[in-house]
């Protein structure tokens, strides 16, 4: 008999706690919450959004107010949904409309409301990303790490911990399938580890053509190739305040990696040291090799007159032949920009880079920003309700090709975090938000940049007791260069 | 209860003596280690080192180490620790024996533990480690024999290896000591709890890995932080625990004496002192000490305390005579008085960077100070990175929040300033930064801030590490009476025994509005013009008094002499000339 008392006395605890509060007054403005998720488009498989208040505040009440159903939640100073009323809520709404009441100087301010629109094309469910403190030369600690972006879960997949404090970086999928992903790892026992379904290699993909080890890169949809620049990476440091870094290259060529032949090819035009030539990426059918390109300068003291335009050559997957003729995509000379991080949307629809001012490593140029091709029309969308005052970088697109995920470092210019933006059927991109955490505060007190965001459709077949084990005791395997 | 006061007496003695040591001849030290953690006082902290086995332990290290930012403050931990320490080892060997007579052994660890304590890289959680694993072992030997001693035997293990980390494996040898040594305690039973515990303490850290499997397997074995560098292996520390557990097996074993013990006493404490004073002696640096004393004043702007420090005593080492040469800048007398002190080159104005967490701090203040804000905020960033445990600087999120404030990055200060708000020493000034923030005037106002935002650099260019000479320049042609960047260009000059150089710079320095050429200045241009053909010589110029020209023929006339070197010394071992002759 008590034990029933006390369930219906939880109850009406429950039901009290939820319950919506009297207001004192109406502000017809909007409540300044952090992240910035006001207005936001979202994808139904997303962890709550979680928002703590700026203001100096002694209690918050959120209404999230569907066409069927409601929840409310309570806080000090920041709002914590519950995962599971998350998810069942936003599993049958298609608009939220957000209502924040804050009690401040004992009276209870109610703030105008504003919306989340839930949208019916998933984002893909794992993201991964390198966590990094932003610095310049020297590096500390290093992981590669997952997260479902459904709830707050994530798993580091790669620490530097374990394999002699060694730099790591680029992870990437092919076409987002967790089934085949790689990424490079320096220092003395490093390689590129490339992941086939979970079994795992370490290549040495430096060969004699080539003027440095692979570095950036990108799958050939077919999984057998993939396509890398080779560069001599030189960073120098701004002494004026608002400028940090400038990394250059003084030599950049590509060349295709096969994994089946271990063979590297490589091709006079695309290693022509009167160019540079660098960031590429196949096209979504594989039949196309998008990369920047620009006629060397002397750097660094004409930095700033290197501009690189986007160019497109032929590859057949067949024969592992390269075209021998470039057509450009987009003209740096006539833009008077420079373009960098090509990324193909798995349909093949569209071509998403940065854009900026000059150079080639925008991520500490405040100016860059992202760009949308639509590769049907040649047409350019410069993205203005996705971009910021900082830089926007670093992009990766969802398999359904209707979300991308970016790199962002508009709150303060040097932490970047991962934002998703919504691409809709009309290719309208709409305003991006943050990776949501269990904490609100989380990126306040973090230390982590959160470098080169890639979306998956799974977790990866592989940890990070995985990779120590590659690191230390798997030979690796070494590339030779291919006669053409 | 004569012999029990008289050796409670000691007790307080030894913990009055280790803090006055560590208060009055070792507080650079304590400011050393201070400033290179970020404590925050916030429950995700907290959490966040429970995570891992012996994260108490660093956490209660950090939160002691928090205070030495006042050492006579975080001195009071230190000093209460050992003699924590000192009384465990006593307690526990009271369970065996209870006479009083080796009392003076108990000290021994604590003695050892001190001394490890004057190496800067020895951090106070292992000591904390080290007490957490005698309280359980005291615990453990006050529970009568019987099944809740075997089970919490047991318990306790698990319980501390999450506390103390490694360390716990002490606690199961001392189960196994109590066996091999004591008779009394060799029973099926006992034996049977210390093969569990043995199991136990080899199982939980694959266990723990299993769960933080970013670590490595030795980090889940050893759990606390004892050292600076994770891959050196705490040996010292190791044997310290060692010791501090088979003491009161050992002291069961001593005879006891039942003539003369007052005697018997006082051979121990004479023993004991003399040891202690040799081996403290011989742990203890004082010219690291020194170095960073330097360090701590010029990072806290007391310049005067810089050259009073440098005038008891002349520095030798680059780092200190680096914050020598800032101080004499700040107050206006490094070209009239630079030559007074030692001087090793341009390493001692301006140290070449490098990838370790001292060197780029301490280099960081000195460009900080010149206007170089963009490299002061990478030197600390990289000295911040290259820490080894990866643990954060409140130094250098101080620093960094101080030089986005200067380059009006606001949004990346308050970052910074609300971490510092989380802690205990650093909120006062972070909440005055926080609100000054937001009426620029005032920053405006503030002597350091204001001057470092009005002498900013306008013109971008490269900073090139190989060129400080350029680079210096650069600074100085954007503010023509920065004079502080005017000296420090010429002292390079001067240091590099660049002459052509000085030459050419020399009348840039007539904007600074100098009443009188400083004294190293003149000595240099004499040379320089002495050392000039005679048809390309030009007359000397006014500023160059007929005192300095006399002596600079004297010079001259005997630098070339057999023992030149110790015959100058006398008169002109603080002159320009005879640094550029003698000195490599």
């Amino acid at each position: 008999m008590k034990f029933k008392y006390l369930i219906i006395l939880s109850l009406n605890l429950l039901v009290a706690c939820q319950q919506a509060i009297d207001i004192d007054k109406k502000l017809n403005l909007l409540p300044t919450i952090n992240p910035d998720y006001i207005n936001v488009t979202i994808p139904r498989n997303i962890a709550p959004l979680n928002f703590m208040i700026k203001d100096d505040i002694n209690g918050v009440q959120v209404i999230l107010q569907g066409e069927q159903n409601q929840l409310i939640a309570n806080g000090k100073n920041d709002i914590r949904f519950n995962l599971n009323k998350w998810k069942k809520l936003i599993d049958k709404e298609k608009t939220l409309k957000v209502t924040v009441s804050v009690k401040k100087n004992n009276e209870w301010i109610q703030y105008r409301s504003f919306h989340w629109k839930i949208v019916e094309d998933e984002i893909d469910p794992y993201l991964s990303y390198r966590l990094i403190e932003p610095g310049y030369e020297v590096w500390n600690k290093i992981q590669l790490a997952e997260r479902c972006i459904e709830n707050f879960e994530e798993n580091i997949f790669a620490d530097n911990n374990l394999t002699e404090g060694s730099c790591m970086n680029c992870h990437i999928y092919n076409q987002q399938n967790p089934s085949q992903s790689m990424f490079h790892i320096r220092g003395k026992h490093g390689g590129t580890i490339l992941n086939n379904k979970g079994k795992l290699r370490k290549l040495k993909t430096k060969t004699d053509k080539m003027i440095s080890k692979a570095v950036y890169g990108g799958f050939h949809p077919g999984g057998r190739y993939a396509v890398f620049s080779t560069n001599y990476i030189i960073p120098e440091f701004h002494a004026e305040g608002s400028k940090k870094l400038e990394v250059y290259d003084t030599a950049s060529d590509l060349a295709i990696l096969d994994f089946e032949t271990n063979q590297s090819i490589t091709t006079p035009l695309l290693t022509d040291s009167t160019n540079f030539d660098t960031f590429p990426v196949f096209s979504a059918d594989g039949k196309h090799i998008y990369y920047c390109a620009a006629k060397s300068v002397s750097v660094p003291d004409s930095i700033q007159k290197l501009k690189y335009s986007i160019c497109s050559i032929s590859f057949n997957d067949v024969n592992g032949e390269v075209g021998s003729v470039a057509d450009t995509i987009w003209n740096a000379r006539l833009t008077e920009h420079s373009a960098c991080h090509l990324k193909t949307s798995p349909d093949g629809k569209y071509l998403l880079f940065t854009e900026a001012d000059y150079g080639t490593f925008p991520i500490w140029h405040r100016e860059a920003d992202l760009r949308l091709i639509d590769l049907k029309t040649g047409k350019v969308d410069s993205l203005k309700n996705v971009n910021a005052d900082y830089s926007d970088s670093y992009h990766s697109w969802s398999s359904n090709s209707r979300w991308f995920v970016f790199a962002s470092k508009r709150d303060n210019g040097i932490y970047g975090k991962p934002y998703f933006c919504y691409i809709d059927k009309n290719g309208k991109a709409h305003k991006p938000f943050v990776l949501p955490q269990k904490n609100p505060a989380f990126y306040d007190f973090s230390f982590k940049s959160f470098n080169i965001p890639e979306l998956s459709i799974g977790p990866l077949p592989f940890d990070a007791m995985d990779i120590e084990k590659v690191y230390w005791k798997q030979e690796a395997e070494s590339f030779s260069d291919k006669g053409i | 209860m004569k012999n029990i006061s008289t050796n409670i007496i000691a007790s307080i003695i030894f913990g009055i003596i280790v803090y006055l040591f560590f208060t009055l001849m070792y507080p650079y030290h304590l400011h050393y280690q201070e400033q290179y953690q970020l404590f925050l006082i916030t429950g995700d902290y907290f959490l966040s080192y429970l995570q891992m086995p012996g994260g108490f332990s660093d956490y209660m290290g950090g939160f002691i180490t928090q205070f030495y930012f006042y050492p006579s403050v975080g001195s009071i931990f230190i000093a209460i620790l050992l003699v924590s320490l000192q009384q465990l080892t006593w307690k526990i060997s009271q369970r065996f024996n209870k006479t009083p007579l080796y009392y003076p052994l108990t000290f021994i660890p604590s003695l050892f533990y001190w001394a490890l304590l004057c190496n800067e890289n020895y951090l106070p959680g292992g000591l904390v480690a080290l007490v957490i694993v005698m309280m359980f072992i005291y615990f453990t030997t006050q529970i009568k024999d019987g099944i809740l001693k075997s089970v919490l035997s047991l318990l306790f293990v698990p319980v501390l290896y999450w506390l103390a980390g490694g360390a716990v494996v002490f606690y199961v040898l001392f189960s196994a000591l109590m066996i091999l040594f004591l008779s009394t305690r060799r029973t099926t039973q006992n034996i049977f709890i210390v093969v569990m515990q043995v199991a136990l303490v080899i199982s939980l850290p694959y266990l723990a890995k299993v769960i933080l499997i970013q670590y490595p397997i030795i980090k889940m074995w050893i759990g606390v932080n004892y050292y600076s560098f994770p891959n050196t292996f705490p040996f010292y520390v190791g044997g310290i625990i060692l010791l501090s557990i088979s003491l009161p097996i050992i002291m069961n074993t001593l005879p006891e004496i039942k003539s003369k013990p007052q005697l018997i006493l006082a051979i121990q404490y004479l023993i004991i002192i003399s040891a202690g004073i040799f081996i403290i002696n011989k742990s203890s640096d004082f010219d690291k000490e020194e170095v960073m004393a330097y360090d701590f004043y010029s990072r806290m702007r007391q310049w005067d305390k810089v050259i009073a420090m440098a005038d008891q005593k002349a520095p030798s080492s680059p780092l200190s005579v680096s914050c020598l040469n800032l101080a004499l800048a700040k107050k206006g007398l490094l070209a009239e008085q630079m030559f007074n002190y030692y001087q090793n080159g341009t390493g001692g104005l301006l140290p070449n960077f490098k990838k370790d967490f001292t060197i780029p701090m301490v280099t960081g203040e000195i460009y900080y100070q010149l206007g170089f804000i963009n490299t002061a905020q990478r030197y600390t960033f990289e000295a911040m990175e290259a820490l080894p445990l990866y643990q954060k600087s409140a130094r250098s999120i101080k620093r960094l929040a101080e030089t986005n404030l200067i380059n009006g990055n606001q949004a990346l200060a308050s970052k910074y300033l609300k971490l510092l708000q989380k802690t205990q020493f650093y909120k006062k000034w972070a909440t005055a930064m926080y609100k000054a923030m937001e009426e620029p005037q005032i920053l405006m106002r503030h002597s350091e801030y204001g001057q470092l935002m009005t002498h900013k650099i306008q013109n971008d260019f490269f900073f090139s590490e190989g060129e400080k000479d350029m680079m210096l320049g650069q600074l100085f042609t954007a503010n023509k009476k920065n004079r502080l960047v005017y000296e420090y260009l010429m002292a390079y000059c001067l240091l590099n025994k660049d002459l052509n150089h000085f030459m050419q710079y020399l009348s840039l320095g007539q904007s600074i509005g100098y009443k009188q050429m400083p004294q190293s200045f003149q000595e240099a241009f004499i040379y320089g013009w002495k050392m000039t053909p005679q048809k390309d010589q030009k007359p000397i110029p006014s500023f160059i008094s007929n005192k300095k020209i006399q002596s600079a023929n004297t010079f001259l006339s005997m630098m070339n002499l057999p023992n030149a070197k110790e015959a100058l010394k006398k008169d002109y071992g603080n002159t320009y000339w005879y640094y550029l002759q003698f000195r490599n």
